[in-house]
């Protein structure tokens, strides 16, 4: 078990490298400078700027550097926010993303696994329908069009919550309802092809045979063990949501760190993109392992030893 | 297209402004603040406004955008203060005074203080100058202070501190020793770049200097409250400015909305008592008493690569430029309510030689717009001269956002209609247009420009062979000599003219082709007094303003 | 209770019925098709993108306006006037002409991406799964790696390098987008090649692209379909994120993306811009989804009765 942490651990520090890597050098591919205003900046004085940044030097150098301070844990100073460090930016981003991430993730999880087993507890009649119809229509507009729609009818025209920003509950009701639509699809189907799994199985039957209660059948075995595979689906969602939704986080005007994936790409900032995309690579591969592991100590037909078969 | 209007940067390219008649100097009587309730006011004095979005930096001598220089004017006070119009008055120097030869610039301090109750001396503005010129750390706008003798030696190490031309000669007094006489130093000094800082406080704090509200010294209107990064900045009345008597606001929230649409909703759901920009939907959504209409200032033109294999031919370039319909543009796609353009200086904002009737005036139009018969023989003539028989497609650079591309949209279909002319859309983020245009890798590019102060020279300097923003990439030696001869020009009526020749010149070679002067509709609650928009930065003026009537 | 022998009695074979099939014998693809034809949401579904592809395909040819035809003289036109069917927009042009041709955009991009992952997908994950041992641990590994990768991302980035168009946005989406799939063959494969009629294939010596391409993949094709199912709408969702970010098809060419985000902006003002592009992405979107629903119903061997 420990051996396999630490194996899973070393396949993780690659994969952030290579990942960070990967990053690090096609935003050296694209077109731009950082040093752009609408009023040029002197030319000497550009040569002066990109010498203080270390930007003269040759690439491999400026790798060099920068995976020594990345190992570090030092993501460098932003371009685009020019007197912050990208460790601070994405220190004081994430509690906002993290937070509106971890309800829709809540909400989305609650109503999904709901619906799903509504679906598969009335296998192809009109209720597993309307669910599953349901569950789809959510995903079924653009992010924006439901995030711009919501904005305009609950916050400008019937006046009952705020229209943007995040500074109380009230505040975080529509974007959390905005980000959950994608989430309850997805896990509404999930459970309820799961659902549908176990109620084949023939612990199922045995239950049955034995006269068990229909309601106590479907508590403590076939919901209990559907939801089991739905977990592994969780890692990859809340590492995508806690670093943010673009969408989301503006047009709700939500300081999270979401925004900067495009705005520091446009703005050619490399150390905030960089840093970021490392920041959700750890964050990926940490929660992949933590759910492996999680689920290994759930599921006991699981060993953690690392073989597949 | 949101730009940064930076205040003097151009100010580089006029650095060889040498002006003979340069006598001392006394500053204007200032501006009345404008007429407040006598007796104090009875509301909650707080307004809320939009910051559009977290600023790049408020270390006062890296700044650079519109909204830093906003931000600074409103918490700070350099030697002189912006008064609006490009003027400048008085600010913590009580009167100041240029050597008849106009190098030697002397500055008498008023007893102010720092929002710590310590008094502000001519020390702190020395600390704060030798920052900028730093040679450890480079900055944008270092560049700022080259004027001053040694100060570009010395950000580049060729020279010490004590031989810039920086001198505190009491407490009070500060002396300032240029290469070359600059008439509008005192303007430039109102420019975040000579702020002062003071020197134990900022070896105290370090790194951190005015990145949080512990970390910042005021000396102006208003002191920072709070500031939750990318969210919302809180500004309070600064009770130690030395005109704190003028100023009735007790709170300014600004909070940082980017997105326009989240913007306007705010507004109407009473969130934020001021919007940067309203369409013309939006402004029909508002009641007419709260919709203001300013100039800000910038000129949108098409820049024509003149390297380019065909846009190189000067009747071309006018062809495009004459086949525009500048009217349905404005009147039909965008609704906004700009001027159409058929020169380059701004209207209104420019005054010309005599300081007070605008520039335009004299010469409003260079052609006429949506001439399409013209545009046609001229586009025959431009071929015929160029010895070919069809204009193979070129691409027009634009925004990348919805109304960049839609502008572009209409002049595509306006030169495919009048012309023939097959033009295909570029749209890319600001950053790579900027860059693109700098290294003149582009056919066209739809772009803008604000003016600098009010002097036609903040335009026309542009063009000048090798300029800095010259993008086009346009060189003519009778347009470089005459620009050349203007800035050297002691009588201002001959300069004047010699500008005007300029203008001349540049619109009949069209290396631009305006298309619009903007003016924008903002919304501002009926209750909010005194609240200012400027052409010149800063642009949003409200530190005199209050709030009457609001219930 | 007793059982006398004089209670029964013998009534011969009949041949005939013995060897009548009872159950209409049915191969794989004729059990989906009619266990889809019940399933009414699916049939829809189906119905309704056929509605929609032909629309695409045809109402643009057939139109008086072409997609780019401006009239300035009428922009923002209310649905409805002067035979505009679904109003004009900024530019005069007419919507509904915009919205089918952006259907063709939209679809073009969602096939398209859903081909090509498709293709790297199967090609990728059958090698994986079939040569297996350090190929398919190394293969594997690059796939995890590739994962991590934000998808967002890597799409502006391979925008910016590459510059803005049709072809950059296909390509951008599909960049990552053929990860699931290369699992998922890889995992279907590793199933299908213990049973014995590939060690008889391979017994009697079929090439490795043989046995892949004729006994491998015509046996996992099921859950590939479904994920092309899903994949189709999911490519369109993110042509319509490129659009709100301004990275999407180049105009005046239109996709449901690009016209939806254009008209989020004036969602007030001018609703019919944004409420007709909406509508056909959910319509598309709901169709998609619900047949991909419907064909793992189908197809899956388990839920067979």
């Amino acid at each position: 078990m420990f051996k396999y942490i630490l194996k899973r651990i070393a396949g993780a520090l690659v994969t952030v490298w290579i990942v960070v890597s990967l990053t690090w050098f096609m935003m050296q591919a694209i077109p731009g400078d950082p040093f752009q205003n609408e009023r040029r900046v002197i030319p000497e004085l550009k040569e002066q700027l990109r010498k203080y940044y270390g930007l003269d030097k040759p690439l491999v150098v400026q790798y060099g550097v920068y995976m020594k301070n990345f190992a570090q844990g030092n993501l460098g100073m932003s371009f685009l926010r020019k007197n912050r460090m990208v460790n601070t930016i994405i220190k004081e981003g994430l509690p906002y993303s993290a937070s509106l991430g971890l309800r829709a993730i809540a909400v989305g999880f609650i109503v999904g696994i709901s619906l799903g087993i509504v679906a598969a507890l009335n296998h192809n009649k009109g209720w597993d329908r309307f669910s599953i119809f349901v569950a789809i229509l959510g995903v079924s507009i653009p992010g924006f069009v439901i995030a711009a729609t919501l904005q305009w009818f609950l916050g400008v025209k019937l006046k009952i919550l705020p229209v943007a920003q995040w500074k109380s509950f009230a505040h975080t009701i529509m974007p959390t309802f905005a980000l959950s639509l994608t989430m309850i699809a997805q896990v509404a189907r999930f459970m309820r092809s799961s659902m549908l799994d176990v109620i084949g199985q023939d612990y199922i039957k045995t239950a049955k045979a034995k006269g068990l209660s229909t309601m106590k059948i479907i508590w403590s075995h076939e919901i209990r063990n559907a939801i089991l595979p739905v977990i592994t689906i969780l890692g990859p969602w809340i590492a995508f949501v806690l670093t943010g939704s673009f969408v989301i986080e503006t047009i709700f005007a939500i300081p999270g760190i979401g925004k900067f994936y495009v705005q520091s790409i446009n703005a050619q900032d490399y150390p905030l993109i960089t840093g970021i995309t490392a920041f959700m690579g750890v964050l990926m591969v940490f929660m992949n392992l933590l759910v492996d592991i999680l689920y290994g100590l759930i599921d006991p037909r699981i060993r953690l030893d690392g073989s597949s078969k | 297209m949101k730009k940064s209007l930076v205040i003097v940067l151009a100010m580089l390219m006029i650095l060889s402004f040498t002006l003979t008649a340069c006598g001392p100097k006394t500053p204007a009587a200032e501006p009345a603040a404008p007429a407040a309730p006598t007796e104090a006011p009875k509301e909650a004095q707080e307004l809320t406004i939009n910051l559009f979005a977290e600023v790049s930096t408020l270390d006062f001598q890296a700044c650079s955008s519109s909204g830093e220089i906003q931000i600074y004017n409103w918490i700070m006070e350099g030697l002189t203060r912006s008064a609006g119009g490009g003027s400048v008055k008085p600010g913590i120097a009580e009167k100041y005074e240029a050597s008849p030869d106009g190098k030697v610039w002397t500055f008498h301090l008023r007893d102010a203080k720092w929002s710590d109750g310590k008094p502000v001396t001519a020390n702190d503005f020395k600390y704060g100058w030798m920052r900028a010129i730093d040679p450890k750390t480079p900055r944008d706008y270092t560049y700022f202070l080259y004027d001053i003798v040694n100060a570009e030696e010395y950000s580049q190490g060729k020279a010490t501190a004590d031989q810039v031309g920086i001198k505190v000669v009491d407490d009070k007094t500060l002396e300032v020793t240029l290469k070359q006489p600059v008439t509008y130093f005192d303007y430039m000094t109102s420019f975040s770049t000579f702020a002062p800082v003071r020197q134990d406080f900022a070896e105290q704090v370090g790194d951190k200097l005015n990145t949080s509200p512990e970390t910042f010294l005021s000396n102006g209107p208003f002191k920072v409250e709070s500031w939750t990064h990318e969210s919302e900045m809180v500004f309070v009345k600064n009770p130690e400015y030395w005109d704190a008597a003028s100023i009735k606001l007790d709170k300014v929230t600004g909070l940082m909305i980017a997105e326009d649409s989240t913007e306007f909703n705010m507004y109407e759901a009473g969130e934020l008592d001021h919007t940067i920009a309203l369409n013309a939907d939006q402004k029909a959504a508002l009641t007419k008493g709260e919709v203001r209409k300013y100039s800000d200032g910038s000129v949108w033109f098409i820049d024509f690569n003149t390297k380019h294999k065909i846009l190189k031919n000067k009747n071309i370039r006018k062809a495009m430029t004459y086949a525009i319909d500048r009217k349905s543009l404005i009147e039909n796609v965008a609704k906004m309510p700009w001027v159409p353009a058929m020169a380059f200086v701004q209207p209104d904002i420019i005054p010309d030689a005599d300081g007070k009737t605008p520039w335009r005036n004299a010469k409003p139009g260079y052609f006429k717009d949506n001439d399409v018969e013209t545009a046609k023989q001229l586009l025959e003539q431009g071929m015929k001269e160029l010895g070919i028989t069809s204009i193979p497609k070129m691409k027009i650079m634009c925004n990348e956002n919805a109304t960049g591309q839609m502008y572009a949209q209409a002049l595509q279909e306006m030169w495919k209609k009048n012309l023939n002319i097959e033009v295909e859309l570029e749209p890319v983020p600001s950053s790579v247009r900027i860059d693109r245009q700098q290294k003149h890798d582009f056919d066209m590019s739809y772009a803008g420009w604000g003016p600098d102060y009010p002097d036609p020279m903040t335009d026309l300097d542009l063009y000048v062979t090798g300029g800095g923003n010259n993008d086009p990439d346009y060189s003519n030696p009778e347009y470089d000599a005459l620009i050349k001869a203007a800035k050297a020009e002691p009588d201002k009526a001959k300069k004047f003219e010699m500008m005007r020749k300029a203008e001349d010149i540049l619109m009949d070679d069209m290396p631009i082709g305006p298309l619009y002067f903007r003016y924008r509709n903002y919304g501002v609650r009926e209750y909010v007094k005194g609240f200012e928009r400027d052409s010149f930065a800063p642009d949003i003026q409200f530190i005199y303003a209050w709030i009457e009537g609001k219930n | 209770m007793e059982l006398k022998h004089e209670q029964f009695r013998v009534i011969g074979k009949d041949l005939s019925t013995a060897q009548k099939i009872v159950r209409p014998s049915l191969t794989y693809w004729q059990d989906a098709w009619r266990r889809l034809k019940k399933n009414p949401a699916a049939i829809t579904a189906i119905v309704i993108l056929t509605i929609l592809s032909l629309l695409a395909i045809f109402q643009p040819m057939f139109s008086k306006y072409s997609y780019s035809d401006q009239n300035l003289m009428l922009t923002l036109a209310r649905p409805g006037v002067e035979g505009h069917l679904f109003g004009t927009d900024n530019l005069g042009r007419d919507l509904f002409v915009r919205v089918w041709v952006g259907a063709r955009i939209s679809l073009l991009i969602g096939i398209t991406g859903a081909l090509i992952e498709l293709v790297i997908g199967i090609i990728y994950g059958g090698v994986s799964g079939y040569k297996g041992g350090n190929v398919d641990n190394i293969m594997m590994r690059v796939v995890d790696v590739l994962y991590v990768i934000p998808e967002v991302v890597m799409m502006i980035l391979l925008i910016m390098v590459m510059g803005p168009g049709l072809f950059t946005v296909i390509l951008a989406i599909s960049s990552l987008h053929w990860l699931p799939m290369a699992r998922i063959v890889r995992g279907q494969i590793l199933q299908v090649k213990e049973q014995e009629f590939v060690l008889a294939a391979r017994t009697l010596g079929a090439s490795p692209s043989r046995m892949i391409g004729r006994h491998l993949i015509p046996n996992v094709i099921g859950p590939i379909i479904v994920r092309l199912t899903f994949s189709i709408p999911g490519a369109i969702f993110f042509e319509a994120f490129l659009s709100f970010i301004g990275m999407g098809v180049p105009q005046p060419l239109a996709s449901w993306g690009t016209l939806a985000a254009t008209g989020q902006q004036q969602l007030i003002a001018h609703p019919h811009l944004l409420l007709f592009p909406s509508i056909a992405i959910s319509l598309a979107m709901l169709s998609f989804n619900m047949l991909g629903d419907g064909l793992r119903d189908a197809l899956d061997p388990r839920l067979r009765k």
